[in-house]
């Protein structure tokens, strides 16, 4: 018998309590010294010999006895795999070679596939889950099912990462990796379904990419350099995919457009803009004067001279817009009509774009703090007991712990708990997500029941003081060369085309009192955002 | 009927064909074998209990699915288990569940040679399994983590338990060297 056979007997015959260690090595004493520290080790390695109580063994044999007795629920026939193929027969010709590979693979039958299923990357059966996922994928025809699927298998590559993590070994980067492809193929099957059933796939698809978002964030500062870059990819990635389903979730024209989590510049065509909403010509909206051309929009345009906060994202040349925020209404209207301007002509109007424009004392404090999780909503609940809040996003409702949140509301006035109650349905942004044990907690809550406290009204308060000028047409910075200056990250545009629109927000008319608009100074309705030299 | 003594292979089959007594002899095998592993993972009685109760009600409606290609029984069982504590921890903390960084449950009352073994740090030990690569690290996790036995190991692994077993030795003995350098 050789050495690694006698070891095997040893261990079986120690943890059996049939030797002792000693009694064991005695009788191999030329392997003793070899023997002896490998059987500590699995000494260590064996687990307790727990037994369950005769008590809860009788109990439990009861209790299955009495279910094993139960009438079963009357069930569908069960389908074998040849009943799911054989419709799909024509379909499934360039599939049927795929999967005879991978029946190839799992040739040990499904003993192997048993086993492979808590497999990490890097294990040596890790390539039989896979190949079981992928065949699991084609073998499943219903769009919705595989948009599920697909999401199901981009959390499971998060979740090895995360266990990678925890067990100190390196992430994988190229499993992780492939979370996006099955997110891009998630979002690409739900374009296929119905609009209800794509609602109800999309808030999931923004509730489990918010919750990858957490658990990678949660493990990013453990990681050691090398992982750390796949991490963060990661993270993006799972960004990227609650934008797309939020924003889809609004629109879903959206989908038309194969958005993908691998589009570098899809965050960057991401817009808000807020302002007096002037006109709709022809599908181009004129938002406080700054101009948005070709509107896709699932809701019908504001009214006229209605205060709004719009959101979405700019695809070629279409915009999608995934939502329109009404403003409170204003007790004094006519004080709005009397301030607001005149509708512009087309050539009067021009985009603003001013990268530098100051934002708002709130958003910068925001932008300073290091680029943590956001979650947007509408504020749907608030526990005082646990002191929390529910946030509805996409369909979906997150609860977040307020413990040490900033909770203040647009203006930066602080808010307490019993004076949320009353700004349910309110506009909330949450930053500075954080899990911890199962509970989310936020760093910073900004609640915007009316959208009245605009930032662009806290910009225009803050240019009124500096600017001299009544505002006209607004024209675009011009750089040296005369052109037009973008946002970063837009490529400049000739001064004859139409510029994009731009994520900056619009100045708003602001709500002077009619005893002040005497006042040269409180007649600056809109910012001065960009000048000629 | 008594099923008694009958070999495991026709209790499963008639188990397979909703057979109450079958199934629940065959629960009458492998109850302390699933509560053990359960109990390695969760480290609890109560839970353990609760989800070895759990493990047999599944797989008694599972039963009629079990498809006996050469999959050793236990493999089957394990799987559900594995599921059920993914589950249990997914609940109390929706995080992912720990493989093989559960906590290794306290020794039992052993003799005097036990002793010398407390100088191994199980933590340390712990950490090292995971350290181990590929067909070690698999063959370490389901003989000692999961209870499969060299037999079982060998048809998942497709090879012969000879080799199941030039496998262990040497990732014990990787084990070793890691132990002795980290506590040098």
């Amino acid at each position: 018998m050789n050495k690694e056979d006698l070891l095997a007997n040893c261990i079986d015959e120690v943890d059996s309590g049939k030797y002792t260690l000693e009694e064991c090595l005695a009788k191999y004493p030329e392997l003793r010294d070899e023997l002896r520290p490998l059987l500590e080790v699995a000494q260590c390695l064996q687990s307790e010999k727990v037994t369950p109580s005769p008590e809860f063994r009788m109990r439990a044999r009861s209790r299955l006895l009495q279910e094993m007795r139960r009438p079963e629920p009357a069930l569908r026939p069960r389908r074998s795999i040849l009943d799911w193929l054989r419709p799909l027969a024509p379909a499934l010709k360039p599939v049927v070679a795929v999967a005879l590979v991978i029946a190839g693979l799992s040739a040990a039958g499904s003993t192997t596939i048993y086993a492979a299923q808590g497999s990490l990357p890097q294990d040596t059966l890790y390539p039989v889950k896979r190949g079981v996922e992928n065949l699991h994928l084609v073998l499943t025809p219903d769009a919705a099912d595989k948009a599920r699927l697909n999401s199901t298998l981009a959390e499971r590559r998060v979740e090895e990462a995360v266990a990678q993590a925890k067990l100190g070994r390196e992430i994988d980067a190229s499993a992780l990796q492939s979370s996006a492809a099955h997110i891009d193929a998630a979002v690409k099957e739900i374009a296929a379904v119905k609009p209800e059933k794509a609602k109800e796939l999309l808030g999931g698809l923004s509730r489990s990419s918010l919750n990858q978002q957490l658990e990678l964030d949660e493990i990013l500062p453990t990681l050691p350099e090398a992982s750390q870059k796949a991490v963060r990819k990661a993270i993006e990635t799972t960004r990227r995919a609650n934008l797309i389903a939020g924003t889809a979730y609004g629109n879903p024209k959206f989908l038309t457009t194969s958005p993908s989590v691998l589009d570098d510049g899809i965050e960057a065509a991401h817009f808000e803009v807020e302002g007096v909403f002037l006109g709709d010509d022809d599908g181009n909206w004129n938002i406080g004067g700054v101009l948005i051309k070709n509107v896709q929009s699932s809701q019908s345009a504001p009214g006229p001279s209605e205060s709004v906060r719009v959101e979405g994202v700019v695809r070629g040349e279409k915009v999608f817009v995934s939502e329109i925020k009404h403003k409170e209404e204003r007790k004094d209207k006519s004080v709005e009509a009397a301030i607001a301007p005149p509708q512009p002509t087309p050539e009067q109007v021009r985009a603003v774009q001013n990268p530098d424009l100051a934002v708002s004392a709130d958003r910068k404090e925001e932008e300073d703090d290091e680029k943590g999780i956001e979650v947007k909503g509408s504020l749907a609940g608030i526990d005082q007991e646990r002191n929390t809040i529910s946030v509805t996003m996409s369909g979906s409702k997150v609860s977040i712990n307020l413990g040490e949140a900033s909770v203040r509301d647009a203006k930066g006035n602080a808010l307490d708990l019993p004076e949320l109650q009353a700004l349910q349905g309110a506009d909330v942004k949450v930053t500075g997500l954080t899990r911890k044990d199962g509970v989310l907690s936020a760093k910073r809550v900004r609640i915007d029941p009316s959208l009245r406290q605009s930032q662009a009204e806290q910009q225009s308060e803050k240019y009124r003081s500096t600017s001299k000028q009544q505002p006209e047409e607004k024209k675009p910075d011009k750089n040296d060369s005369g052109q037009s200056q973008v946002k970063p990250g837009r490529t400049p545009v000739p001064e004859n085309q139409r510029p994009k629109p731009t994520a900056v927000p619009a100045p708003t008319p602001r709500p002077d009192p009619p005893e002040e608009r005497e006042n040269d100074k409180e007649q600056k309705q809109h910012q001065d955002e960009s000048r000629d030299d | 009927m008594d099923l008694t003594y009958q070999p495991e292979d026709a209790l499963i089959q008639r188990a397979t064909e909703r057979d109450e007594a079958a199934f629940a002899s065959i629960y009458d095998s492998y109850v302390n074998r699933v509560y053990r592993y359960v109990y390695s993972r969760t480290s609890n009685q109560t839970d353990a209990e609760s989800i070895t109760q759990d493990v047999f009600f599944k797989a008694w409606k599972a039963i009629g699915s079990y498809k006996r290609t050469g999959a050793p029984f236990w493999a089957w069982l394990v799987v559900i288990a594995r599921n059920l504590v993914y589950e249990h921890y997914r609940k109390r903390t929706n995080q992912v569940p720990l493989e093989e960084a559960e906590a290794f449950s306290q020794p039992a009352e052993q003799g005097p040679e036990a002793m010398t073994e407390a100088k191994l740090d199980r933590k340390f030990v712990r950490n090292a399994v995971s350290r181990l690569k590929g067909e070690k690290r698999e063959v370490i996790r389901m003989r000692f983590l999961e209870g499969f036995s060299y037999e079982e190991i060998s048809k998942l692994m497709n090879k012969s338990q000879g080799a199941i077993r030039v496998i262990q030795y040497r990732a014990l003995r990787d084990l070793r060297t890691m132990l002795d350098r980290s506590q040098c």
